[in-house]
This record gives structure tokens, sequence and C-alpha cells, in this order.
């Protein structure tokens, strides 16, 4: 994670967007804060729907906010108070949409050259083949927009954004419309550049895997709210709302009752649970006796010898394995315990069988408990 | 934009207005014993024309694109043609025809059966005669649109009837016609629409005749042989063929909602399967070659056969010697005539470019804005698409209220027939320009924006030159159909603004046939000139594309 600058970029402030959709009106925003630092890969993530590409279209200035401010660089862009709103076209930000966007009737050459206004001819081609040769794209600079990979269109829409070199990037789901094998090689390429160029972008996906590999910091966000930005590291391994936890990667989620608010440090807790007690992290403030719901990561689960149960019988329970699927570099263990079914990656080498009878444990650190 | 919007608005209201105070008028129309035949003559004109184009345009269809059928593109090419001519012309080169005493068929004949009479046998100048004219001139339109639903047909639903073991008729009777219902049903109610609108026909051929339908009716009421023009019974004439209009384009929009119903389009590349034609080959191929000689070459070769003629004859060895080009090279001595040709071209011109730029600036707002503009964009969207439905006749009508008493001196210029004209057109242009705009996706032009261009420079360098084919497509039709438009021009011109088309009416009506035909000749001649010359520009475009 690279070290924040005090002075955000890009500063959004309660953010809310409205729709008059055919039923009603639709919150489309509600109440978006955040800030990306100088230099910054933000990512906001979430499922279709969730406003990520509204928020992104917002700070671009293609859709009219119905309340709260953008700033850009300190300069509001939009603020709903006085009604400052500065037109897309005046806010020097470069965007690559999903579609690319490649003017088809324009060559390579002159849809990079587009943005570049003013400026001798001379001078406006070397920036442009500057650009090109950059992005491997020099001997293309004649063909015509149709007649261009799914690849190679998505550099040239790069090289159209960042030509005039503004100083923020937003990219709308740039990935999403390149096969599998090409998406995570251009994922390499896109943060080496993003890098080399050190430009402030804000990047819109569904994709988590690509959220995860690229971002400095993600924001998740589900249906108009920003749930909780952080690192990847962060949001992954120790989520604050259970939303996250159930966005990013598989989970379990037992409900549990919370038996002690403090065991053996101030932010452990201990829970009842039908399977057993757990010690878990605690993600809220707790009262005891509260419903609660319990969570881990099926790789978190490991599975252990019923002799030597660690931790005083904590954090450790049994079942029968319901099902096992090999997936080559892991396995997908079901385990059933009571009226409990528990998902568990397994080494594929040391899986158990269908059938066995097993005991496992997962770590405090591991296990967070959510309000229910 | 609200220029076009306050003329929408008082062209509807108007009419209405002289309802409240003189609603003698409508007494007097309905209760005039000398319109009740006009609205039983336009009752017969529908029925007649349509009874004879439509059955054509459908046998037609199923003929060339469903049965094998030798030369089938030369057939269907040929069909098209007289779309190219003004049915003014069609109407000059029927009664050329059918002229009961010296029409070239009735002269042909009377001769090959030894019939002693002067006329006939046929007579053109009869509600017949008139049914006839705009019934074949009905069969290319109604074969365009026939056939595309042919032509979309998924065969597997006629296959599927095989394979139950029915043969092709029953696969026809009880598969393919029903399932085509609502696309025929939509064509039948459109094409009444334009019958009863229909002027130069019914103009032309009943001036002789005296028979009056209601489009003839309201210019015959303001232009009154003797006596004052009476514009409250043309407003009140025209407020009844405004309503029927409307209602039919109702029930035109009804039908065709509920055409989805039978998606028979599915977006799958197919060849339609197609009819073996076996013994009736011979037949079939006999009527389509009949039909294209008959419709199509005859009343074209006609026209220019009285257009080298100093004075109308029958074709004969004798007249045969008399053929010049005389008539081609006196015609521009006459200073209306080029006066005529240029206001023409001026009002084309006009007309194109100004349907051009509202069409775009109406499908702009109606599919770029409709979120933000909402109840604006389908305000707009409704108004701009009304004329569709209101006929010519009550435009240049309505556009005589609004214009004499307009402050702005428009009354009696040129620019008020392009003006109406614009209005009339604008619902083609503007339905074509928000189909082409829709298949643009939007992202090209916020491209435009995210890359710094101000919306005069996305429109300049993104819209418009993305829309081009579609574009060019419009500023043809529209062209065309201004530069052989009768009847608005005929409300609203004077001895100044001129066309060719009201030339060529007034040419008629003083019985200067050659010259009219000539001056015909003429007009036929600039129309394919713009279509061609359109036809290469998109032929250029993509061959530079590509």
């Amino acid at each position: 994670m690279r070290l924040r600058e005090a002075k955000p970029v890009i500063a959004v402030k309660n953010l809310v967007k409205i729709f008059a959709g055919a039923r009603g009106q639709v919150r489309a925003l509600n109440n978006i804060s955040f800030e990306v630092g100088r230099g910054e890969l933000f990512t906001l993530l979430g499922p279709s729907g969730c406003g990520k590409t509204t928020t992104l279209r917002c700070i671009a200035g293609l859709e009219q906010p119905a309340a709260g401010e953008i700033l850009i660089n300190d300069r509001a862009v939009y603020r709903a108070v006085d009604g400052t709103f500065v037109a897309p076209e005046q806010r020097q930000i470069g965007m690559v949409f999903q579609s690319y966007a490649i003017w088809p009737h324009m060559t390579v050459f002159q849809n990079v050259a587009y943005p570049l206004t003013g400026g001798s001819r001379n001078d406006v081609g070397k920036r442009v083949s500057g650009i090109l040769e950059r992005l491997s794209l020099g001997n293309l600079s004649d063909r015509l927009a149709p007649n261009l990979s799914g690849g190679q269109q998505q550099r040239v829409a790069l090289a159209r954004a960042l030509v005039a070199q503004p100083e923020i990037l937003l990219l709308d789901e740039p990935l999403s419309n390149l096969d599998a094998k090409l998406r995570e090689q251009m994922r390499f390429e896109l943060k080496a550049l993003q890098e080399s160029f050190a430009i402030t972008t804000v990047y819109v996906t569904h994709d988590q895997e690509e959220a995860l590999a690229l971002s400095d910091r993600i924001g998740l966000m589900h249906e108009g709210d920003l749930i909780e930005v952080g690192s990847p590291a962060d949001l992954y391994l120790r989520p604050a709302h259970k939303i996250t936890a159930e966005f990013l990667g598989t989970s379990n989620f037992i409900p549990a009752q919370v038996e002690s608010a403090g065991v053996t440090s101030s932010d452990e807790l201990l829970v009842q649970s039908p399977i057993g007690r757990f010690v878990a992290l605690r993600s809220a403030e707790w009262q005891e006796g509260q419903a609660a719901l319990l969570f881990f990561r099926p790789e978190n689960v490991e599975f252990i010898s019923e002799k030597d149960p660690p931790h005083n019988g904590n954090n450790a329970a049994s079942g029968i394995v319901e099902r096992v699927t090999f997936l080559g570099n892991s396995a997908d263990v079901v385990i059933r315990s009571g009226e409990t079914t528990l998902r568990v990656r397994a080494h594929p080498a040391r899986a158990p069988v269908s059938g066995e009878e097993v005991s496992f444990y997962v770590g405090p650190n591991s296990c967070i408990a959510f309000p229910a | 934009m609200l220029l076009y919007a306050s003329v929408k608005s008082t062209e509807d209201k108007l009419p209405f207005e002289s309802t409240v105070t003189t609603l003698s008028n409508y007494v007097a129309v309905l209760t005039s014993p000398a319109t009740l035949p006009i609205f039983l003559n336009t009752f017969i004109f529908a029925v007649g024309s349509l009874a004879i184009g439509l059955p054509l345009a459908i046998l037609l269809a199923w003929l060339l694109e469903r049965t094998a059928i030798p030369a089938r593109a030369w057939f269907a090419n040929l069909i098209l043609v007289p779309m190219t001519i003004p049915s003014l012309l069609s109407a000059i080169a029927w009664i050329q025809l059918l002229d009961p005493s010296n029409g070239l068929i009735n002269v042909v004949l009377r001769g090959a059966f030894g019939m002693s009479a002067d006329t006939g046998p046929f007579d053109i100048y009869t509600l017949y005669g008139m049914c006839f004219v705009q019934g074949l001139r009905l069969v290319p339109s109604a074969y365009l649109m026939i056939a595309a639903s042919f032509h979309a047909m998924d065969p597997s639903l006629e296959e599927q009837s095989a394979m139950a073991g029915r043969n092709i008729a029953q696969t026809t009777m009880r598969v393919t016609l029903p399932i085509m219902r609502p696309a025929l049903l939509a064509a039948l109610v459109y094409f009444i629409i334009v019958v009863i609108e229909s002027f130069d026909i019914p103009g032309l051929l009943g001036f002789t005749a005296r028979i009056r339908v209601l489009s003839t009716a309201i210019y015959w009421a303001t232009h009154s042989e003797v006596g004052l023009p009476d514009y409250g019974l043309a407003s009140a004439l025209g407020v009844i063929i405004l309503g029927a209009a409307l209602l039919l384009m109702w029930g035109y929009q009804r039908l065709t909602r509920h055409q989805e119903r039978f998606a028979t389009v599915t977006g799958k590349g197919y060849r339609p399967r197609q009819v073996a034609l076996r013994g009736w080959t011979a037949p079939a191929t006999a009527f389509c070659a009949l039909y294209a000689i008959f419709a199509v070459l005859l009343p074209f070769l006609m026209l220019l056969w009285t257009s080298v003629q100093p004075f109308y004859a029958t074709p004969s060895v004798e007249s045969l010697a008399r053929v010049s080009f005389e008539g081609y090279a006196n015609i521009w001595r006459d200073g209306s005539v080029v006066r005529s040709i240029w206001n023409t071209t001026l009002i084309a011109l006009a007309t194109s470019l100004a349907t051009i730029a509202l069409a775009l600036l109406v499908s702009w707002f109606v599919v770029r804005h409709r979120r933000s503009t909402g109840i604006w964009a389908n305000y707009l969207s409704t108004v701009s698409f009304l004329p569709q439905c209101v006929p010519s006749i009550v435009i240049g009508l309505a556009f005589i209220f609004v214009y004499v008493r307009f402050p702005i001196p428009l009354y009696g210029t040129l620019w008020i027939i392009a003006l109406a004209m614009t209005t009339r057109y604008l619902a083609y242009g503007s339905r074509a320009t928000t189909s082409a705009l829709m298949q643009v996706h939007g992202e090209l032009e916020e491209a435009s924006q995210m890359a710094g261009a101000p919306w005069t420079r996305t429109i300049r360098r993104i819209t418009v030159p993305l829309l081009a084919p579609a574009l060019i497509n419009v500023f043809l039709w529209v062209a065309v159909h201004a530069m052989q438009e009768l009847s608005m021009a005929l409300m609203l011109y004077n001895p100044d603004t001129v066309v060719v088309s009201t030339m060529i009416w007034s040419m008629w009506q003083n019985g200067r046939t050659a010259d009219a035909a000539v001056l015909g000749v003429v007009l036929i001649l600039l129309s394919a000139m713009l279509l061609l010359g359109g036809h290469l520009i998109s032929r250029l475009r993509r061959d530079a594309s590509s």
C-alpha cells in the first residue's frame, strides 16, 4: 500500500444520486463519502447495480448527483449547496469506458489525437506517437477501430485517456470485455502502467480477484451504500461488515450467542455455537447473551487429530464429511456437524474421504463475530 | 424546436377554434346534400384502391419472396421503380392511356375489336378509374412492407406444418397467412390513411369528372372557381379528415404494438424456404412480367411519348413523324418554368436540411436525455411523430390560417412551403434518426466529452459522422418527396413561389398537356439523379471504410 499524502486528489462527500424509475424514485447512491490520494489506485467493488459505475460517472460529470459534494484538488466540481457543476469536458479527467467507445469512423491515430486541441501538428503527432509507442500500438496507428482486437481496443482507449496527461484516470470495468487469459495478462500491464504514470486512478469492477490484485485500497459497495474502505488484505482477512465477508471469497456463517464479551484480550470475545465454543475477533460492541454470526473462511480450517484439542477445547469441532470436490490445486470439502453444514478448503493430497469423521480447528484470529 | 411546437399547437387548435365560433360550418357540412357524395366517394375510393392494390402487392410479394420464380431480382427492382415517379405524373400517364376518347389503350382496343363507338371501352374519369390508378400506386410501398414480413418469417414455423403432413396450400392458409395477419392488418390500416390523404390522383382525375373526395373537397373549397374561398367549410372538412386519420393511426399503433406477440423475427440468419412452382412457373412469370410492363413501363413510356409530341396524339406512323425534342428546348423560354425549377431546388434543399437538423435534435433529446428530461422527451417525441397522421392537405390549410396572421411575413414566401413540408416530414425523419441513434452507444459521445470536447464538437466530430448513413437517407427521402409534393404546395403557393409540381398541375388544368409531360420527365430525371447521386455517395463511403 502506497503512503497517502495529507491532501486527497479526489474527495467525495455525502454523495446522493436519485434515479426516476418507472416505479417511483430509486436511490442509486446513499451518502457516499471517500477520498483518493495522489497516485493511488482506488477500486470501487460490488455486484452489478450497487452504484459503483454511477459513482464513477458522477466523478466524471456524466451524471448529475442530487446532493453532496465532489472536490478535485480542493476545487469543487460539484456542490449541491451552491449549485456548482463543472461540465465533464472541463474536468480534465481521462476515462476508459466499459465498451472502450473507440470511434469507428476514425483511425487509431485520430482517436488518440482527439483530446489534443491547440498545439502544432508536429507537437500533436509527437505526443500521439509517444503514447502509442508506450502502449505498443505504434504499428497500428492507421488502422480503423473495427479492425482491432479486443485487447488492442482496450489499449487505444487507454492511450486516448492518457494522451492529454490528465491528473485523474477513471476506469469502468476495463477488463470485462476481454477473454479470461488476456484479462489476467492485462491486469498486470494495467497496474505497471498506472504506477509508471503515477496517475490517481478510480477503478470500477465487479471482479473481486481483479480488485484484490490491482488496488491500493478498495471501497466495497452494496445497494447504493459504501460499506467499507480498506486495503485488499484488510478487507479480505479482517472484514468489518458481514456484507464484505460475504462478497469477498467464500465464507462460513454459523449462528451463535455471545457468552463472554471479554476473554483473553480486549478485542476478542467468546461465543457459543451449535458446533462448539469459539474465541473470535469482535466487530462491534457486544452484550452477553446477544445473538451473533460466527464467520470464518474455508481455507483457515485445519484438520486435527481428536487426541490433542487445543485451547481447552475452544475453536474446535467435529463432523462427518459429506462430499469432496477435487479442484486441482485444492479440494472443496463439505462437512456436516449436527444441523450445520460447513465448507472447508483442503490440500488435494491430504483431503479426507466422503463419510469419514473428522475433527478440525479454526484459529481465533481467523474467526470474526458479526451482529446477527 | 419551440417555434415548431408553437406551430404544432396552433395548428391543432385552429380548426377547433372555428368550431366554437361557427358551428354552422359543421351543420352545413353534415346536412348539405352535396357533402354526402363526398363521404360516399371517399369511402368507395378507399375500399376500391385497397381492393386493387393490396391483393396485387401480397401476390407479388409472395411470388418474389417465397417461390423459386426466375429473374426475381429484376422483378423486385422493377416493382419499386414507380416510387420515383410522382403520383401526379402517373395520373397524367394513365389519363393518356385510358382517356375514353383518345386514350391509347381504348383506341387500340376499339381498332382491334372493330368497335364503332367514339369512346370507351374504358373511362378513366370515374370513381373506378381513380381506384384503379390509386390502387396501382399503392403496390410498390405495400410490396416493400409485405415482402419484408414474408422475408423475416422463421421458415421452421412452416416446416413444422410440413412435418405434420400438410401440403403447401394448407400450410399457406393455416400457418403462413395467420402468422402474417397482424402485419397485413397493419398494412391495411396504414394504406387506408395513405388513400384518404391522397390528393394528386383524385385531384387530377376527379377534376374532369367532378368527383370529389374529402382531400380534394378541401382544396376546391379554398380555390373555388366562382366566389370567395370558404375557409370555414374547408376547415370543417379538415377536422373530419384529421379525426378519421387520427383514429386510424391509433388503430395502426395498437396493431403494430400487438405484433410483438407474433415475433417472427428472431435475429437468426436464415434463408426462407422457397416453394417450387413446377407447372405454375410459366403463368407466374407471365403474371409478373405483365404487371411490370403494364403498370410500370407503359405509363412511363406514355409520358415520354407525350413529351416529345407538339400536341397530344395517339402513337401512330403519322405522329411518329412529328417526334421532336422541341418541347424540351422551348420549355426553358418560359420564365415561370425556370423559376419553378429553381424554387423546387431551394425548397427541397431547405426542407431536407431543416428536417435533418430538427430530427437530429429531437432524437438526441429523446434517446440521450430521456432520463433527465423525462416527460419533456416523451412530449417531444409525440409532438414530432404526430404530423405522420395529419394529411398534407390539412397541414397546408392550417398553415394558411396560422401564417396569414403571423407577425413575421412568411405567408406568400417559399419558406412557408418549406416549413409546412418540414412539419410533415419531421415524423419520418425523426423516426429514422432515432432508431439510428439508438444503435450508437452513448459511451461514444461521452468519451468525446471526457476528452474535453464541448457538445458542439461532439456533435460535429462524433455524432454526425456516425449517423451519416442514416442522415444521407433522410436527406434523399425528404428531398425527393419535397420535389414531388403537390397538395401542400398547392395550398400555399402564389405566382412568385410556383414549384414544379404546381406548375405541372396548372399546365394540365390549362390544357398544356405536352408541356406538362416535358416538365414531368424533367422532374423524374431530377429525382432519379438525386437518388443515383445518393447511392453513389454511400457506395463510395462504404468502399472507403473497408
